[in-house]
């Protein structure tokens, strides 16, 4: 979903700095699916994203 | 998907609008405009259990919270109709006061089926009621919310609970 990153847009040759962000912003949308969101959320347990695990 | 976090925004609008139907039967009742005990009993009860739900369990979803939000729902349920018996006793009953009812009731075992499901049985992947659990709870929640401002029985459950049970209008 989110294989766009920032880096592909980057011309300033600091691929490292940026992809390290937009790779923090995935984990953290990805988490956030985990998140409770409460008893009226209808959300259910789900597991934890790992970037590592996915790579 | 963006349905991954759908769940966060409806969550904080069932919250947000149980308040604000309370707010709005406080002010209908200070100001005489409408004083119905009923739905002013509902939404406050509904407002304070969903909010104390919500601050009492974790952020991160585990099985184990479903027995949880179950017992909140038993509770809430046992509220509304002891505050029945002691504010409206006599009074005929209103459409918020059926629908929260069973809502809650339809809530309590749906949590209860999802909390044998994933924790006793120890599902871990989706499946058909764990998809059917997710809608409904929003549906529902919604439909409380509306019911408990409106106070409008627009799915016809007072008329049928009303002629089931052989109650006069």
């Amino acid at each position: 979903m989110f294989n766009l990153t920032i880096e592909n847009f980057d011309s300033s040759k600091k691929s490292g700095k940026t992809k390290t962000t937009s790779v923090n912003v995935i984990t953290s949308l990805e988490n956030l699916k985990a998140v409770s969101g409460g008893r009226a959320s209808g959300n259910y347990p789900k597991r934890r994203f790992s970037y590592t695990q996915r790579r | 998907m963006a349905f991954d976090y759908f769940g966060l925004s409806i969550g904080a609008l069932v919250i947000w609008g149980f308040f604000m139907a309370s707010l709005l039967h406080v002010s209908f009742y200070i100001l005489a405009v409408n004083k119905n005990v009923q739905a002013l009993a509902c939404a406050s009860i509904l407002a304070v259990s969903y909010s104390l739900s919500d601050l009492t369990t974790p952020a991160n979803f585990e099985s184990f919270d479903f027995v949880i939000y179950f017992l909140y729902d038993v509770v809430t349920l046992a509220a509304i109709v002891l505050a029945k018996y002691l504010l409206f006793r006599n009074a005929q009953k209103h459409s918020c006061y059926v629908y929260c009812c069973t809502g809650l009731a339809i809530n309590a075992v749906l949590f209860l089926a999802m909390f044998i499901d994933s924790h006793l049985l120890g599902t871990k992947e989706p499946w058909a009621l764990w998809y059917f659990y997710s809608s409904t709870v929003n549906i529902v929640d919604l439909i409380m919310v509306s019911v408990v401002i409106l106070n409008r029985d627009f799915l016809g459950l007072q008329l049928m609970t009303r002629k089931l049970l052989n109650e006069k209008p």
